[in-house]
């Protein structure tokens, strides 16, 4: 490969990040507007409390639990492909990979608002956390939804830093670049 | 001199420069390979010793997993709260707790170790030639003894003799 | 000997007047919720009378029980709440924490009877109802949730007052605010430890049975109503 080929192939690639057109920002405005949006129902959700959502006696547990799950799967499915690709060993599986750890860590971070959404205080969510509160007293170990939170945790971690951080880190260190 | 150094366009011409570099006399530990893409192909991506990280991930799942044990049956059991009968310590509810620790005591031991290895981040700056982004491959000998430079500098031109490109580095 | 509160609750007596429902919101400051949320099933009462009917028109009969919370010895909605708001207390009851409470909802998910109530919106008295919030019992604000606590301001104060008199509580001394308003008697409470007060009479009654006794929560309240 020429010096010239591959000052082609890197101005191919890195041309989206440096020259745009206007509908860039058109587009960015537009979706900045429904983060916007739903930023704002969550306020008023905030506010007027959870009457607006719509829930009622004796259904408690309705769509923000239901699309909390409903992310996770997501997550998972990017998660079981890059394992599965793994472990058949496919060379060819490193850019799918990618894309799959991408989408997991995404998905995650989507998924872990929606507990938070769901709770009638959620000012105060850091009560699931584990220290020990109001004379010393620790949250439920027996209660799923402090499981919820050490499996979040544990899995953001694992996917930010061992499928997808480490073994750029490794290489980098090995080859010095 | 910091570095000697010298940039072959193929791995195959790079395999043959490590060899001679080390017919040549030069330790493993003194000979660095810096490419864009990887070579797995190839012997010489492929001499680490065998590390630590496998014992050291385990170790820290061990610790998780007995952090967790500790914290979930201890704070139960600072708090006696009544619970009508059923184990005030109950084992599979904990179970869940300890399998998430022992994770994420794997996930952050790997971690630090990962950058504890690499000495990761570099204060020093490392060695680099903008042209193995080109595709080229870097094989150099880092603070060469100053009485042999001039013979490696053979030894690495003798491998390639019309296209390697062979640099001297006085300082960084 | 520690108290175990219990209550039983005598069916054949139940006219449905729904007496025990009123008083207990005048007792507990539930707020009420407007006509359009009650509509919507958003109405919080601890207690509620259900109705049954039986039989075909001319000849229906209608069945009242009133349900409140079972305070389960092995209830479901303790080991979910994940911040101990839903917890078990020495005298059996189950208490609810209003302070510690983030609003998972967990634990109305888990009770099999649907006696937890949600606080959806923050609760209003519109002047002069706020002149009869009782002072014994907190207010709770949005995003808690709430059940019965089979009076337990009332239990603490007849505990007090017995213990400022050096004397154990009598029998029948302590009121739930349900049973207190009961024109028929039909609500009783009392210590179920104590084998000589009436509670425990009617729990060993061969009129009693357990709501929903299959589920395994354990409940504490005995309905007590003709068999045949």
């Amino acid at each position: 490969m020429n010096r010239e080929e591959t000052n082609k192939i890197n101005d191919d690639l890195l041309r989206p990040l440096l020259q745009t057109s206007g509908w860039f920002y058109v587009i960015v405005v537009l979706l900045g507007g429904i983060i916007v949006a739903g930023l704002g129902s969550w306020l008023y959700q905030m506010s007027r409390g959870l009457v607006v959502a719509g829930i009622k006696w004796p259904v408690y547990w309705a769509f923000y639990v239901t699309n909390f799950v409903f992310w996770i799967g997501i997550s998972h499915a990017g998660t079981l492909i890059s394992a599965i690709l793994r472990l058949v060993n496919a060379t060819w599986r490193r850019p799918v990979t990618r894309c799959a750890e991408v989408i997991t860590v995404f998905a995650l971070m989507i998924g872990a608002m929606f507990p938070i959404i769901h709770l009638g205080r959620p000012w105060l969510f850091f009560w699931l956390m584990p220290y020990p509160s109001e004379r010393q007293i620790w949250p439920n170990f027996r209660s799923p939804l402090v499981w919820d939170f050490f499996a979040i945790s544990t899995y953001l971690t694992g996917s930010n830093f061992c499928t997808h951080c480490l073994p750029k880190l490794y290489r980098s260190s090995q080859f010095g670049s | 001199m910091k570095a000697l150094y010298a940039l072959y366009s193929d791995p195959e011409t790079a395999q043959r420069a490590d060899d001679s570099l080390r017919k040549a006399g030069m330790a493993d530990r003194k000979i660095t390979v810096i490419s864009s893409e990887r070579f797995e192909a190839y012997e010489f991506s492929r001499r680490d010793k065998p590390t630590w990280i496998f014992w050291i991930a385990a170790g820290g799942g061990v610790l998780g997993l007995i952090v967790a044990y500790l914290l979930a049956s201890g704070t139960q059991k600072a708090w006696p709260l009544n619970t009508g009968g059923m184990p005030v310590v109950a084992m599979w509810p904990n179970i869940i707790i300890m399998f998430e620790l022992t994770m994420l005591g794997a996930i952050l031991a790997t971690v630090v170790s990962l950058l504890i290895t690499a000495r990761l981040p570099t204060f020093e700056s490392k060695l680099y030639d903008p042209e193995i982004s080109n595709g080229n491959i870097l094989v150099a000998v880092e603070n060469p003894p100053e009485d042999s430079v001039d013979r490696l500098e053979r030894t690495l031109r003798d491998v390639e003799p019309r296209t390697a490109r062979i640099t001297r580095i006085e300082s960084m | 000997m520690a108290h175990r509160w219990g209550m039983a609750v005598d069916l054949d007596r139940c006219t449905g007047c729904e007496a025990c429902v009123t008083a207990c919101r005048a007792e507990n400051n539930i707020p009420t919720v407007g006509p359009v949320q009650a509509a919507r099933g958003r109405a919080m009462h601890w207690i509620r009378v259900e109705r049954y009917y039986e039989g075909e028109f001319p000849d229906v009969r209608v069945k009242f029980r009133p349900v409140l919370c079972q305070q389960c010895d092995a209830a479901p909605c303790e080991p979910v709440c994940p911040t101990y708001a839903s917890h078990h207390t020495e005298e059996g009851l189950n208490a609810q924490v209003y302070n510690r409470c983030i609003g998972t909802r967990y634990c109305a998910n888990a009770c099999p009877y649907n006696v937890r109530f949600f606080n959806f919106a923050n609760p209003v008295w519109d002047r002069p109802l706020n002149l009869q919030l009782n002072p014994d019992v907190s207010v709770r604000e949005v995003g808690v949730m709430e059940k019965c606590t089979f009076c337990v301001q009332r239990i603490n104060a007849g505990k007090t007052q017995a213990k400022a008199e050096n004397r154990e509580v009598r029998d029948g001394e302590i009121q739930p605010a349900c049973a207190q308003a009961c024109p028929t008697t039909a609500i009783v409470f009392g210590d179920l430890n104590d084998p000589e007060s009436e509670v425990s009479h009617l729990s060993r009654s061969t009129r009693g049975t357990k709501l929903l006794e299959d589920v395994g929560a354990k409940p504490k309240i005995t309905y007590l109503q003709r068999q045949s």
